[in-house]
């Protein structure tokens, strides 16, 4: 193995100068990233920037016009859907609009990755279902359909469909997005924990500065489909980069947000 | 006059584009029918017998009927009443019966399998089955083509039943035909191959519904409109391929 292979290999995911076109539209212009294994990064940008184009490619829904992407060491982008699915066993997605399946209870939406992949027993799958929706604030909800939720509880639902069958990664698309503030603090909780606890490796998308800058190892910043930065979240608050500086600012103002005229 | 001929033929082919890929996805869930779920299949049957046996019943019911209007007084008038019965029977049996069951399920639960699969669609809920390492070919599709081919016969049986009544009332009622004229005629002239035949082409027609309609629906474009598009279009593909499959069907099995 070239050396260059082996730092990939002890990557849990690297992305190398992947390209993502619809016909003429270049959406990703050659983005890189690394992941070790039971990080947290964080991408922000803005909207349109093509973050979520780039979380689907990290679990397979769409293949990259160019670069490669490795996970666990092996490279994905090659795939088969039959090998993606044996891979996507150990991975979960919370979905940027929640993707529940609308025609299932909220705790049959849960169970669903128990039922169809593990010999779990119904009384074992239903203790984890009620104790993941515990955690997420809906304890007592499995009864309800998805119709019958708010979309921030959907949200919720959906984050707790993906860390039900304890996957080594995990793929988050803004999922504090639309939460109110309590509930929020409650999500990057979870995911700072779901971290420490189970060593999870974690791709967060986010709008929310606060989010990235209390969850994240590291975080990077794409725009116009090139990462611009990346670092700790130290290294980014120092960041001298105009768009960097901008972006971050207008969420976190040093001043405050109280305008005082 | 060849321009018409021109316009027509690139219409059939714009409708029937991506016939090639209906097949692709034919034969993803044909090799996943071992997986298949018979749960989820029960379900997907129920709901297409429940769904669709009252508009097949009544359609075909209709059609026996008005056959035996056209038939029964012009036989009358040739003094071959006592063939009325089994004109009917093999009218429907092997063409009306198949015919128009297979555009009715098609109306009804090809539009209602295209709608349920393009929402889930344009809501990433086909993404979601994915990314938790679940096939649509094998949770989805392959129920609902095994549901519509099992299923299109059975409605078929009760169909062909109510159709040859209503044919039987209308040829007693305006051709005085009695009721055992009425069955003698279908015990000397028809064999059991005019029901079976139709009813095996029956379950070519429900694989054309269920394939098409999922088909439809996992390529539906996002937005509500691009559903209604996907919903329109798995009809009008289903009932083109329902009546080009059935005339070569018919030389197959017939003649
Ligand atoms: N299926 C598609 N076909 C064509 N263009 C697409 C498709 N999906 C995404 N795009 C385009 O790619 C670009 C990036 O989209 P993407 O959803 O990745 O943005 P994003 O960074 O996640 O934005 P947001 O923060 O609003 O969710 C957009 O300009 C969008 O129009
Ligand atoms: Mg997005």
């Amino acid at each position: 193995m070239s050396r260059e292979a082996v730092f990939l290999a002890e990557r849990a995911i690297s992305v190398n100068n992947v390209q993502m076109a619809y016909g003429a539209a270049k959406v990703l212009k050659g983005v890189s990233l690394a992941i070790d294994k039971g990080e947290v990064l964080a991408i922000i940008g803005p909207s349109g920037s093509g973050k979520s184009t780039l979380l689907r490619m990290l679990i397979g829904l769409s293949k990259p016009t160019g670069g490669s992407i490795f996970i666990n060491g092996r490279q994905v982008d090659s795939f088969s859907e039959k090998e993606w699915n044996r891979l996507r066993k150990s991975m979960g997605m919370v979905f940027q609009y929640s993707a529940l399946f609308d025609s299932m209870t909220v705790g049959d939406n849960v169970a669903f990755g128990l039922r169809q992949h593990t010999d779990k027993t119904n009384e074992e799958i239903l203790s984890i279902v009620e104790k993941t929706l515990e955690t997420i604030g809906l304890a007592g909800y499995s009864g309800y359909m998805p119709g019958q939720l708010s979309g921030g509880m959907k949200k919720r639902v959906s984050l707790a469909r993906a860390i039900a069958t304890t996957p080594e990664i995990l793929l988050y698309d803004e999922p504090t997005a639309g939460l109110d503030p309590v509930v929020a603090d409650v999500i990057n909780n979870l995911m700072l924990e779901t971290k420490k606890r189970m060593k999870v490796t974690s791709v967060l998308v986010t709008h929310d500065m606060y989010s990235a800058f209390m969850v994240a190892d590291r975080i990077a910043m794409i725009h116009e489909g090139l990462i611009i930065a990346e670092g700790t979240p130290a290294e980014i608050l120092k960041c001298e980069h105009e768009i960097v500086k901008t972006f971050i600012h207008k969420a976190m103002p040093p001043g405050g947000i109280i305008n005082e005229q | 006059m060849g321009k018409i001929a021109a316009r027509v033929g690139r219409w059939v082919m714009n409708k029937s584009a991506g016939t090639g890929s209906v097949a692709i996805l034919f034969w993803q869930a044909l090799v996943s029918f071992p997986d298949v779920s018979i749960r989820e299949t029960i379900k997907q049957m129920t709901k297409l017998g429940v769904d669709s046996l009252p508009i097949v019943v009544v359609t075909t019911t209709a059609a026996g009927m008005v056959f035996a209007v056209q038939t029964a007084q012009e036989f009358a008038k040739l003094g071959a009443s006592d063939s009325v019965g089994a004109i009917v029977t093999i009218a429907m049996g092997r063409e009306l019966v198949p015919i128009l069951s297979g555009v009715v399920v098609a109306g009804r639960v090809g539009a209602a399998i295209t709608a349920e699969i393009g929402s889930m669609k344009v809501t990433e809920q086909i993404d979601a089955l994915r990314v938790m390492a679940v096939s649509p070919a094998v949770y989805l599709v392959a129920p609902r083509i095994l549901a519509c081919v099992l299923m299109l016969p059975v409605l078929g049986i009760f169909a062909n039943v109510v159709g040859s009544w209503g044919g039987y009332f209308v040829a007693h009622a305006y051709a005085g035909v009695t009721s055992y004229s009425y069955l003698n005629s279908i015990k000397v002239f028809c064999v059991p191959f005019d029901i079976v035949g139709g009813l095996i082409k029956c379950m070519f027609f429900g694989c054309i519904v269920a394939t098409v309609g999922c088909h439809k629906g996992l390529n539906a474009v996002s937005g509500a409109e691009g559903v209604g598009i996907a919903t329109t279009g798995s009809v009008v593909l289903s009932i083109i391929m329902i009546f080009i499959t059935n005339y070569f069907l018919s030389v197959l099995l017939y003649v």
